[in-house]
């Protein structure tokens, strides 16, 4: 497994070898002009190279292949472009300004969930908005695609049902609408339990889980929602996550997931305050 | 809770109860219970701490006399069972962010002088000495957020542990975490791939020798 990559990338790219744009709905990553051009390939990502036996095969580009493979990577994620800017777990994050419940969060998703993939549980960051939790499960995949080389996936609860739902209504197989989000080695969902989900609604969600469990695969999961334990222990009427969801699919997260309380203040809300006093 | 009158009778009352006749709460004590109230530390943690005060120093005094004439000779005990019930604690709405570092340095150093104090090997015990003195210089120095303090330096004295271990281990234990990453390596950057290796690399040495973690997420993962 011993490795000799030569060193690419310019100041241009900050020696990451892409750019990211985010004029799209989705962010995407361009391969930067340094490495369209890379000396050791000749900007196809390929190299033909020998094994032992003295056979020829064509291998990733020791230089720029595993930047190319994961920039593809990044693409097919869906990170939505706003998210753009945050390209690992702790972008913009200062620890000084974090409380500990963000800490703790940030701690797990970058020391245990990423470094350590995939051998540790997904993780569903719960609490109000604004504490960035979608900041969080983002950062892990932009993480994962473009250092770790995994295949991850980006989806809105509420967009993920009505893709679902448009997908069914057309008549495609279910496989070719479930599969996909199956298959991909980690999945967010983002903003679990948002609207009201009809019985329907909770039994693809139901599928999918499960699958997704059967096939140990990792899932990640922001929700306002907050479980009967926390809501319990910190007096809140909010609405209950497995009231939400259904305890079927809840006991599989609590299986599949580490998790994660958010607490603190909104931070856009305080955005837009240090905003208006200036 | 943070409005609840009987906070302060209840507690004046239990403390009364344990301190004998003829003791009066004095004015600091009563600044003591507000600044509680006013955290919103539950009674019952308030409560317990005194009784554990009480009972430490009625066995350091003879089973019936105990020295106690003021809430103040409390503190300690009631600031650790404030510790020990943080979990839940920390999860009480309004309460004051600035409050989490000064809880959780004397979390981490009290639980690093707790592990010093099991250690049995001097190895050992000098890792966890080793850890403490850093972060408490560190925490002296730049008053940084603990947690993420205390994650660094971790990381930072198992390395060193690492290093201090002899070749052949080195290169087994180094050997089995690259291993972990099995095929994966391929796809991944040449940071990606050290960072990994030397997070798999501490938790295989962690493991084997038992180092405890300052921070466990799946022991106190709310607090």
């Amino acid at each position: 497994m011993t490795r000799k990559s030569k060193k690419i990338g310019c100041d241009s790219c900050h020696w990451t070898g892409y750019v990211i744009d985010d004029s799209s709905t989705n962010a995407r990553a361009v391969l930067c002009e340094c490495i369209e051009n890379c000396e050791e390939c000749g900007g196809s990502g390929n190299i033909l190279s020998e094994n032992e036996n003295g056979y020829s095969y064509l291998a990733l580009c020791q230089s720029c292949g595993v930047i190319r493979r994961n920039v593809k990577l990044y693409n097919i994620s869906g990170v939505p472009a706003k998210y753009a800017h945050v390209l690992q777990v702790d972008a913009g994050l200062d620890p000084k300004r974090m409380n500990t419940s963000l800490q703790k969060a940030l701690k797990y998703a970058k020391q245990e969930f990423v470094k350590k993939y995939p051998t540790k549980n997904g993780f569903l960051l719960m609490g109000p908005s604004g504490l960035g939790k979608t900041h969080l499960a983002v950062g892990t995949i932009s993480e994962l695609t473009l250092k770790h080389g995994v295949k991850c996936m980006f989806k809105d609860f509420f967009y993920l049902l009505s893709e679902l739902k448009q997908a069914y209504s057309e008549g495609s197989p279910e496989n070719d609408v479930i599969l996909p989000l199956v298959e991909t080695d980690v999945l967010v969902i983002d903003e679990l339990g948002k609207g009201r989900s009809n019985e329907w609604e909770l039994n693809i969600l139901d599928q999918l889980i499960s699958k997704r469990y059967n096939a140990s695969k990792k899932t990640l999961i922001t929700t306002n929602y907050v479980t009967y334990d926390i809501a319990k222990e910190i007096g809140d009427k909010h609405e209950i996550l497995e009231v939400r969801i259904g305890d079927r699919i809840a006991s599989r997260l609590y299986e599949m997931c580490e998790f994660l309380y958010l607490e603190g203040r909104d931070f856009r809300k305080e955005q837009k305050k240090a905003q208006k006093s200036q | 809770m943070g409005n609840n009158p009987d906070y302060i009778r209840e507690i004046e009352k239990y403390f009364l109860s344990l301190a004998g006749k003829g003791i009066m709460l004095s004015s600091m004590d009563y600044a003591l219970i507000l600044e509680w109230r006013n955290k919103e530390i539950p009674l019952e943690v308030i409560l317990k701490g005194i009784n554990r005060a009480f009972e430490k120093s009625k066995l350091m005094n003879g089973l019936e006399t105990t020295s106690i004439r003021n809430l103040k000779q409390c503190v300690q005990y009631i600031n650790s069972s404030i510790d020990e019930f943080r979990p839940i604690i920390g999860k009480n709405k309004g309460k004051d962010d600035s409050l989490d570092e000064g809880y959780t340095l004397d979390i981490v150093v009290d639980r690093l002088s707790k592990y010093i104090e099991s250690a049995k090997e001097e190895v050992i015990r000098n890792y966890y000495i080793d850890m403490k003195e850093n972060i408490l210089r560190s925490a002296n120095e730049n008053s940084p957020n603990i947690l993420s303090l205390s994650a660094k330096i971790e990381e930072e004295s198992l390395q060193k542990f690492f290093m201090k271990l002899p070749k052949l281990e080195r290169e087994q234990i180094s050997l089995k975490a690259k291993n972990t990453l099995g095929d994966r390596a391929r796809h991944m950057t040449d940071q990606a791939l050290e960072e990994s290796i030397v997070s798999f690399r501490n938790e295989i040495i962690s493991n084997k020798y038992r180092l405890k973690n300052i921070f466990s997420l799946t022991e106190d993962n709310l607090d």
